[in-house]
C-alpha cells in the first residue's frame, strides 16, 4: 500500500461536508477570553473591511482567495466542496427537471451549502436559469444512510424539491423551505436563501430571543428549525441578515403561527399550513392525500400539496398561486410526483376560477376525460377552484394536451402537459 | 504582536479544513465539537499571540493550545479517558473502516496522534514536532516506523480477505 493509498484511505473516514471558517467567531471568543485589565479592541479582520468602495472591493478579492485557499486545501484532502457539480445519479434528477419549462442546464448545477441534521446531511443546490434574466433554480438534496428507518427512508441520495427562480439581487433572499422528517413530531424544516456580499452571519430568531446561525457558504445559507422550535413561544419569527460590523442588512418576518407541530394532530403535518384542509382526496396507491394552503411571506399566496398517509408524509409539493387574485382567466398548474410500495402516482393540481372539466387530449388523439376534485368556493378567498387529478400507470408529461372547460362547456384553456413544473419527490 | 495575529488569521484561513478535520479525531468524529474546539483554539492563541516566542511553528503551537484544551474539556467527561499526556485520538469515523482502525489501535495513542497530525492535518515534521513537544528526529522516526506498521497490517488484511 503506498504512501497516496493510505491518505485516500483516511481521507474517506472524513464527511463529504465540513463547517464552514468564521474568524469574526474566534474574534469573540479571543476578546472573551483576555483578562479584564488586559482587553483591548480587537483589531478587525484585515480582509473585513467595511464601508469605503475600495474596502468592499478587497473584501470581495479576500473573499474569493479564501475559498481559493479553502478549496485547494479541501482538495489536497480529497473533500467534495460544495461548488462542485452534482453527483452522476442526482444529475439524471436534474436532467428530468430540466426537460420540464424550468430551463436551465444541469451541468451547471452546483452544490452550494449543506448542513448536517440528526440522520444526514441535506445539502442545497443551485443552477443559472435561463429564464428572468439569470435568476436561480435552487432545491434541496438528502443524503443520508440507509438504515430503513421510516420517514425519508433507504435514500443515500434523495431529492427534496427544486424551485425556480431565486431572485439574486437583494441583500436577504429568503427562498423558502422545506419539511425533511415526516414523522410526527420529529419534524425539521429546512430555510435556505440567498445573501448579498455583505452580508456576513444569517441567523433565525425566535419567539423566545434565542438566535440560531444558519450555515452561510459563498452567500448561499441553509437553516433547520427543529421540533422544539414547533412548540408555541419557541417558534422562529425572522431572518436576519448581518454585515461584518454586526448591523442587521435586513431582516425577513417570519410567520411564527405557520409553524404548527404534529402532535396528536396529524392533519398539520405541514409546517407552514395554517390547519385548513382544502382538499382531501384519496390517493390512487391507497389512503387519503390533503391539500393544504399556506401564505407566501410578502403577501403572496402559496398551495401546498400533501400527500398524507396513514399520518406519513409521503411528499409536498409547493405551487405560487397566481399573482393577481382578480386575474380569473389565470391557471397555474404543478404536479408532484411520489411512490410507494412500487407504484408511481402522480399528481396534477392547479388553481383556476373557471375551469369544470378536464379532457386529456393524447399525443395519438384520443380523448381521456380526467377526473377532478374541486373545492369549494368558500374555502379560500382567492381561489375559485383548486383543480386536483392524478395518474397512475401513465405520464402525462410525455405529451398531450389538457382541454379545460368551464360550466357552459366552453373550452378555457389549452395547457401544454410539457410546460407543467412538475416536483418530483422519489 | 500583530504580525502573530495576522498570521493567525491567515492560518486559520489556510488551513482551516485540516484543523477541523483532526479534531473530529480527538472527539470521536463529532463535526460541532471539532468546530468548536478550533475556534477556542484560535480564540486562545490571538489573545495570547504575545506569549509566542517564535520558537517553532505557529501552527504548531496552535496546535499545543489545541491538545491542551482538548485535554482539559476530556477530563471533565467522565466518559472519555485521556492515555498518558496524549489525547486519546482515534478515526472521525470510527466504524467506518475498521481494518483501518484495528491497525491504528496497534500504534501507541502517541503514534496514532502523529499518524493523524501527518494525514489529517498535513503538518510537517517541524510542525508536530511543535505540537507535541519533541524533536523533529523523533517525529520523522516515529512516523516512520507506524506507517510501515499501518502498511503491513492492511496489506496481511487485504490478502488474507
Amino acid at each position: 500500500m503506498s504512501e497516496t493509498e493510505l491518505q485516500a484511505r483516511f481521507n474517506r473516514q472524513l464527511p463529504d461536508l465540513l463547517p464552514a471558517p468564521d474568524w469574526d467567531d474566534v474574534l469573540r471568543r479571543a476578546s472573551e477570553s483576555v483578562p479584564a485589565h488586559k482587553r483591548q479592541v480587537v483589531t478587525p479582520s484585515r480582509w473585513g473591511v467595511v464601508g469605503a468602495r475600495g474596502g468592499r472591493r478587497l473584501a470581495l478579492i479576500a473573499l474569493v482567495a479564501a475559498v481559493a485557499l479553502l478549496m485547494l486545501a479541501a482538495a489536497a484532502l480529497g473533500y467534495r466542496y460544495f461548488s462542485e457539480p452534482v453527483s452522476p445519479g442526482f444529475r439524471l434528477y436534474l436532467n428530468k427537471l430540466a426537460r420540464g419549462p424550468i430551463r436551465f442546464d444541469p451541468a451547471k448545477a452546483r452544490l452550494r451549502v449543506g448542513i448536517a441534521v440528526p440522520k444526514g446531511v441535506v445539502l442545497l443546490w443551485t443552477a443559472p436559469s435561463k429564464r428572468d434574466g439569470g435568476s436561480l433554480v435552487w432545491g434541496f438534496q438528502a443524503q443520508e444512510p440507509s438504515n430503513g428507518a421510516k420517514g425519508i427512508h433507504a435514500a443515500e441520495v434523495r431529492d427534496l424539491g427544486a424551485t425556480c427562480c431565486g431572485d439574486t439581487t437583494a441583500a436577504l433572499n429568503d427562498w423558502g423551505g422545506q419539511a425533511l422528517s415526516q414523522q410526527a413530531g420529529n419534524e425539521l424544516w429546512l430555510e435556505a436563501g440567498h445573501v448579498s456580499e455583505q452580508v456576513v452571519r444569517v441567523a433565525m430568531k425566535f419567539q423566545d430571543g434565542s438566535t440560531e446561525d444558519a450555515q452561510l457558504q459563498d452567500g448561499f445559507f441553509i437553516s433547520t428549525i427543529d421540533a422544539p422550535h414547533f412548540q408555541s413561544g419557541h417558534r422562529p419569527v425572522a431572518l436576519v441578515a448581518y454585515d461584518h460590523s454586526g448591523a442587521i442588512v435586513r431582516q425577513v418576518p417570519i410567520d411564527p403561527s405557520g409553524f404548527q407541530g404534529t402532535h396528536g394532530a396529524p392533519a398539520d403535518l405541514h409546517p407552514r399550513a395554517r390547519g385548513r384542509t382544502l382538499l382531501s382526496f384519496p390517493l390512487l396507491v391507497g389512503g387519503h392525500g390533503q391539500i393544504w394552503i399556506s401564505k407566501g411571506f410578502a403577501g403572496s399566496h402559496s398551495w401546498t400539496f400533501v400527500v398524507d398517509r396513514r399520518d406519513q408524509l409521503l411528499g409536498a409539493g409547493y405551487a405560487a398561486l397566481k399573482d393577481d387574485p382578480t386575474n380569473r382567466r389565470a391557471v397555474n398548474l404543478s404536479a408532484l410526483h411520489y411512490q410507494d410500495h412500487g407504484r408511481r402516482e402522480t399528481i396534477y393540481g392547479g388553481d383556476t376560477w373557471q375551469i369544470r372539466s378536464l379532457t386529456w387530449i393524447h399525443p395519438n388523439g384520443t380523448r381521456t376525460q380526467i377526473p377532478i376534485h374541486t373545492t369549494p368556493k368558500s374555502a379560500w378567498p382567492y381561489i375559485g377552484n383548486l383543480v386536483l387529478f392524478q395518474t397512475t400507470g401513465w405520464n402525462p408529461t410525455h405529451g398531450g394536451v389538457l382541454i379545460a372547460r368551464d360550466h357552459h362547456g366552453h373550452i378555457v384553456h389549452r395547457i401544454k402537459l410539457s410546460t407543467i413544473i412538475a416536483q418530483p419527490d422519489d | 504582536m500583530d504580525t502573530i495575529q495576522n498570521e493567525l488569521e491567515a492560518l486559520y484561513r489556510e488551513r482551516f479544513t485540516q484543523f477541523v478535520a483532526m479534531a473530529m479525531t480527538l472527539v470521536g468524529g463529532d463535526v460541532s465539537e471539532a468546530n468548536d474546539l478550533v475556534q477556542e483554539a484560535f480564540a486562545r492563541a490571538y489573545a495570547n499571540a504575545e506569549s509566542f516566542r517564535g520558537e517553532g511553528a505557529l501552527a504548531g503551537w496552535v496546535w499545543r493550545i489545541l491538545f491542551n484544551h482538548a485535554s482539559r474539556d476530556r477530563s471533565a467527561r467522565p466518559d472519555v479517558v485521556a492515555v498518558d499526556h496524549d489525547v486519546a485520538a482515534d478515526l472521525p469515523n470510527p466504524s467506518g473502516d475498521p481494518e483501518l482502525r484495528a491497525a491504528l489501535h496497534a500504534l501507541s495513542p502517541r503514534q496514532r496522534t502523529i499518524v493523524f497530525l501527518r494525514f489529517y492535518a498535513g503538518l510537517s515534521y517541524e510542525e508536530i514536532a511543535t505540537a507535541l513537544d519533541v524533536q523533529s528526529g523523533t517525529v520523522a522516526a516515529t512516523l516512520h516506523q507506524s506507517t510501515a506498521l499501518l502498511r503491513h497490517l492492511l496489506s496481511a488484511d487485504e490478502v488474507t480477505r
